[in-house]
């Protein structure tokens, strides 16, 4: 060991800052793959059970890191190591929800992605790619601006669609049931990913207790 | 927040802090070392009759091994102990014999402070089992160590030949020499304080109050210009293997000349899971060894062969303490912390009877019992 070690500059909230850039890395290329596969059929290259449990690690790792660092040094960066644990519980759940599809589309094969609805869901599903990217900005870069920008259009964008397509197609009887089960989870996933993207805007703009609540106190 | 609100952005005002903090450790390094000559000096003014008492008081080595114990509980510092053991055998006022019993009861009293610290995981019985655990294999390995070393040193005084035949390699090879140069500046002082303090008493009084002020204030400079670069050190080698779990208590606890600091900064891991009582066992012992540093330090400044020893006796007993019980007693201390963790998770309030017991009523009792045999 040497004793300059001492004196480098290397910190454990450095560490965990590049594994949230990495999960957030993960989140983007495992979306990206699961929503070509489902919409697309283009096959997958990388193994989605795989990087799900990955970005698991990731938060363990992140978990293990604050709490070091907060034993080591209980008041210094406080509001920061909460809000990282807070952002890596949110990117984990996007890894998952993201596995979800993933499910979904393996598992029945058969449903067509053709008509309104799978429309109504392919526009959202770019909205939220492009939601993922932005969020991942606007953390790294301390966008405001950007935050703001993704936090006031979600519920316009995703939150309110994704409820609405899910009333419609309970209520038609066109539709399979299987056809009814894939419409509506996957819309549930949608709208869940893009809570947990926009809980990561809050942490952005917000002080800490009012992380995942927006300007008025409501829940995202 | 985001990632650009880590700190460190102000590099200028860290740099500032830093060289401020070099700076006062500098000079609270001499205000320490300045304090140990003043209690020699001091002690020597006492003259025969006050030396003769001390020595009468402390000839007793158990008694001496619960002051030792007793002292250190209450200051929370073996390093303060071992400095004032300096102070005193340097003053030629209690004997090398005399001393180590102390220096033992020192190493005992300092581990309070750990165990102190688990108690704050009380409200969570699976937390508390660790962290407890965590802090007594610190008491058992100390306990361990005086059982098999005190008798073997009434009876061989292998600690004290020890240290008088390092003494001795150590003054052939000119190791006061270096030191020296401090002496230039620590003289005159000396001389001044005389002047204007000549009487034993008001000197003894000024030189504690400088000793505990300085050793404190040495401590916390440590601790704040370490600290933050710390905590990947203790990820990278403490998880790493045995060997540098040990070598980095050693090193963390030499820099930060406290081993009550360096071993509580690990109990909320081992509470949280996150290290094992096994993991931290080898850091604690290198803990040990570190710690000694402070009185080898505070031993140099005098320039007595005799107060090095001192300082070469808490070295050695760790030494030993550390070569019989992991060669003889191997894992006895972690499982008996493990053991006695779990019994007191089931009955919490033993852990407080246990502090009070080990640390405070025994010694008190044997003190009191013992002082007239």
């Amino acid at each position: 060991m040497s004793i300059l070690e001492l004196f480098k500059k290397e910190t454990l909230l450095k560490q965990v800052v590049t594994e949230i850039d990495q999960m957030f890395a993960k989140n983007k290329q495992m979306y990206k793959s699961v929503i070509e596969f489902m919409f697309n059929n283009k096959p997958i290259v990388i193994d989605i059970s795989k990087e799900d449990k990955e970005l698991n690690q990731f938060e363990i790792e992140i978990r293990k890191k604050v709490f070091e660092h907060l034993s080591i040094n209980p008041s210094k960066d406080l509001a920061f190591s909460l809000i990282i644990i807070d952002v890596a519980r949110d990117t984990e759940r996007i890894g998952d929800y993201c596995k979800n599809i993933y499910k979904l589309a393996t598992e029945f094969p058969n449903v067509k992605k053709e008509g309104k609805y799978w429309a109504e869901l392919k526009s959202m599903s770019d909205y939220l790619e492009k939601l993922i990217e932005n969020i991942h900005l606007a953390f790294r870069d301390a966008n405001q601006n950007l935050a703001n920008q993704e936090i006031a259009n979600y519920r316009k964008a995703i939150y309110l669609p994704a409820w609405e397509l899910i009333k419609n197609v309970a209520n038609d009887n066109s539709l399979s049931n299987q056809e009814t089960a894939v419409l509506i989870l996957t819309a549930r996933y949608f709208r869940r990913i893009s809570a947990f993207s926009i809980n990561i805007a809050t942490s952005v703009v917000n002080e800490f207790p009012k992380i995942r609540y927006t300007k008025d106190n409501n829940d995202v | 927040m985001s990632f650009n609100s880590l700190p460190d952005n102000n590099r200028l005002v860290n740099i500032t802090q830093t060289v401020i903090k070099i700076i006062g450790f500098i000079a609270v390094l001499y205000l320490f070392l300045l304090s140990i000559q003043m209690m020699g000096v001091s002690f020597k003014l006492f003259g025969k009759d006050f030396a003769e008492s001390m020595m009468t008081m402390t000839s007793n080595p158990f008694v001496g091994l619960f002051i030792g114990i007793l002292a250190t509980s209450i200051i929370q510092s073996s390093s303060t102990t071992t400095s004032i053991l300096v102070g005193l055998v340097a003053g030629g006022v209690i004997p090398l014999t005399n001393a180590i019993p102390m220096v033992m009861g020192a190493n005992i009293g300092t581990s309070i402070t750990n165990t102190i610290v688990s108690l704050g995981h009380v409200t969570k019985r699976e937390e508390f089992r660790r962290a407890f655990a965590g802090a007594i294999v610190h008491d058992f390995f100390n306990l361990i160590a005086v059982i098999v070393l005190l008798p073997l040193e009434l009876i061989f005084h292998l600690i004290e030949k020890s240290a008088l035949f390092m003494t001795t390699l150590f003054v052939n090879v000119g190791g006061f020499n270096f030191i020296s140069p401090l002496k230039i500046f620590l003289n005159p002082t000396i001389d001044f304080i005389k002047t204007q303090v000549p009487l034993p008493i008001p000197l003894l009084i000024f030189s504690f109050i400088l000793l505990f002020l300085s050793l404190g204030l040495l401590v916390k400079l440590m601790k704040s210009l370490i600290i933050g670069r710390i905590e990947i050190l203790i990820d990278s080698y403490l998880f790493k293997n045995i060997g540098t779990a040990f070598i980095l208590g050693i090193i963390l606890t030499a820099i930060i000349q406290s081993s009550s600091v360096t071993t509580s900064l690990v109990v909320p891991l081992v509470g949280a899971g996150i290290l094992t009582v096994k993991k931290i066992y080898p850091y604690t012992l290198g803990a040990n060894l570190g710690t000694t540093i402070t009185a080898i330090l505070a031993a140099l400044v005098t320039s007595e062969a005799v107060a090095i020893s001192v300082a070469f006796s808490h070295l050695l007993f760790n030494i030993f303490g550390i070569i019989i019980i992991t060669t003889v007693f191997r894992t006895l201390p972690i499982t008996l912390a493990e053991k006695f963790s779990a019994i007191c998770s089931n009955k919490r309030w033993l852990a407080l009877v246990y502090v009070a017991v080990t640390f405070f009523i025994i010694p008190l009792i044997l003190i009191t019992l013992t002082k007239n045999i």
